[in-house]
């Protein structure tokens, strides 16, 4: 019963946009647009570029509003759709990008950031999860943020990434392993260094 | 129940209780992990690690999206939704009298700017001379008789409709409109310039005709301004959303029922130019909207903990119509209301349920039926 209860909002207003609802339209599109714009982020640096293609993206579903499904997982819908159009469009792009997969633009005010630095070891610790990420491929660092960012199960995950479930279970698998391997080692390192300087 | 104890700190990280914990502090989750940590201190180094990586994970991917940017994305996309579900249904093919897409709640504030010998009315004996679409004509020819309310005076004059709609008609301004307005659309005439505060009513259109245009209302506030000494006409839009047609087109389709009608829709700092020479509707971005704007009045009232009677009459004063009511009984009433956008019937709305009182228009008065305070 609850999980009927739960899911009955969001279908809702998944027909309501379907008839043309624009108000349908604006809560939809705000229950999704940092997530998002958040996963543009991690496509690509270039944050005007991701605005943008968000726009497009909402109003290409609403102009196709009529003809999309009804019952589809619309969070997972609008990621690989974002996704699609994104890398597209970077490819296209003259000034092709090196690095896809870029950190976050993080801004030093940024609450949870402010909190870590705050403190000089916690900052470090960011430092060093940085170089850590950007040791892992591409894809490990998009099923590792798909699983943890976005809380998508590895079926979702499979299905914007356009591969199977199981390999998905496997890399993920892998890269966190690696990642709480390396962390603790880091973190060993930091605090040696620490001590000596 | 899931058995933590068997937990790596990697599987806590994707747990989504003790994310709630780590990154939210929600406090049934903080309550749940605080006393397993009791019961399981062997772990409190995974759960240690764990969060570190947690927090430090969630700060990694944090982004720089602020709620305004988002909100003003949200904006934009909204005003592109609308602007396509019009150009797919309305323009340029549709059904003008049955069309029934008047759900826009949003306020429209829009200017029109047009020219046409203002001696014309100073000779009125050159009667022949009268372009078609002339305020002129256009009165001449209404189908219920008329009102005029002439501004000869140096400052702005309210005109109170019989709908509740508000016009501030500016200086050597001049409006039309019936008595009664009849149920299928409301027209007034306007030579000149005025600021309109229209009552929002989907089935019956506001009409403003305008030197051979047409502007729609869709919206329920908007100003119109208009000087018959000029060539082309101006339509420029604040917020919320018109329409503006060629007066012989939108006529032509009104009679004949035709599907095809030229027409432009406006939404926030857009303009339409209606060259009356070339006979074409140009649309363009405003340059400087703030500058033409800023001779519309500002209605933006806030009244903190203050009489209800002091804020009728501050309403009055700011939309320059008569209000009737029991002062003494209203003096002892107090309320703290703001109002922005909200239309003289909408604030009058407000009031009017805060204290349990009625108001209807009568005779270019607003007359306010209450019961004291309730």
């Amino acid at each position: 019963m609850a999980i009927v209860n739960l899911s009955a909002p969001p279908n809702e207003l998944w027909q309501r946009f379907k008839a043309g609802d624009e108000r349908a339209l604006g809560e939809l599109a705000k229950t999704h647009y940092r997530s998002l714009y958040n996963y543009g982020l991690r496509l690509t640096p270039d944050s005007d570029l991701v605005w943008d293609t968000i726009q497009d993206l909402w109003l290409e579903l609403w102009d196709r509003r009529t003809t999309v499904g009804d019952a589809i997982f619309v969070k997972t819908y609008l990621l690989k759709s974002l996704r699609y159009k994104l890398l597209k469009r970077i490819q296209s792009s003259p000034w092709d990008r090196t690095d896809q997969l870029s950190a976050a633009n993080t801004p030093a005010d940024s609450p949870i950031e402010q909190q870590i630095i705050d403190d000089e070891n916690q900052a470090g610790q960011l430092a060093q999860l940085q170089r850590l990420m950007a040791s892992l491929s591409k894809r490990q660092q998009e099923v590792l943020y798909l699983r943890f960012y976005q809380n998508l199960d590895n079926q979702e995950i499979a299905q914007i990434m356009g591969t199977e479930r199981q390999s998905v279970a496997n890399l993920l698998h892998r890269t966190l392993k690696e990642l709480r391997e390396q962390w603790s080692s880091s973190l060993l390192l930091l605090l040696l260094t620490a001590a000596w300087a | 129940m899931i058995d933590y104890r068997t937990y790596e700190a990697e599987d806590f990280l994707l747990d989504e209780s003790f994310k709630q914990w780590t990154l939210n502090d929600s406090p049934e989750a903080s309550a749940f992990w605080e006393s397993w940590l009791v019961q399981h201190p062997d772990r409190a180094d995974v759960i240690r690690q764990a969060q570190q990586l947690t927090r430090n994970l969630a700060a990694f991917y944090q982004d720089d999206a602020t709620d305004s940017r988002i909100q003003f994305e949200l904006n934009q996309l909204i005003e592109k939704a609308i602007d396509r579900s019009d150009s797919v249904t309305e323009a340029p093919t549709f059904s003008l009298w049955r069309r029934s897409g008047w759900r826009w709640a949003a306020a429209a504030t829009v200017f029109v700017t047009l020219g046409l010998g203002i001696w014309f009315y100073k000779q009125p004996g050159q009667f022949l001379n009268r372009p078609a679409g002339s305020y002129a004509q256009a009165t001449d020819q209404a189908t219920i008789p008329l009102l005029e309310k002439a501004n000869d005076t140096k400052q702005t004059i309210n005109v109170l409709l019989n709908d509740g709609s508000v016009v501030s008609l500016a200086p050597n301004s001049r409006l039309s409109y019936p008595a009664h307005f009849s149920n299928q659309s409301r027209t007034v005439y306007l030579s000149g310039e005025a600021f309109f505060d229209v009552v929002k009513n989907p089935s019956r259109p506001f009409l403003i005709y305008a030197n051979q245009t047409v502007t729609k209302v869709l919206g329920t506030s908007f100003v119109v301004r208009a000087y018959e000494n000029e060539s082309d006409v101006l339509v420029t839009v604040r917020t919320g959303r018109v329409s503006v047609y060629v007066q012989d087109d939108f006529e032509r389709a009104r009679q004949s029922g035709t599907r095809q009608l030229r027409g432009v829709v406006l939404m926030p700092n857009q303009q339409v130019t209606y060259d009356l020479k070339a006979d074409q509707l140009a649309k363009t971005l405003v340059d400087k909207p703030a500058a033409l704007m800023a001779t519309i009045p500002s209605r933006e009232q806030t009244f903190d903990d203050m009489p209800i009677a002091n804020i009728l009459l501050a309403i009055e004063r700011t939309y320059g119509v008569d209000l009737v009511f029991n002062e003494d009984d209203l003096l002892k009433c107090r309320a703290t209301i703001s109002f922005g956008e909200e239309n003289l019937m909408e604030r009058l709305d407000v009031i009017c349920q805060t204290i349990g009182a009625s108001f209807e228009v009568l005779d270019g008065q607003i007359v306010i039926d209450s019961k004291g305070c309730q």
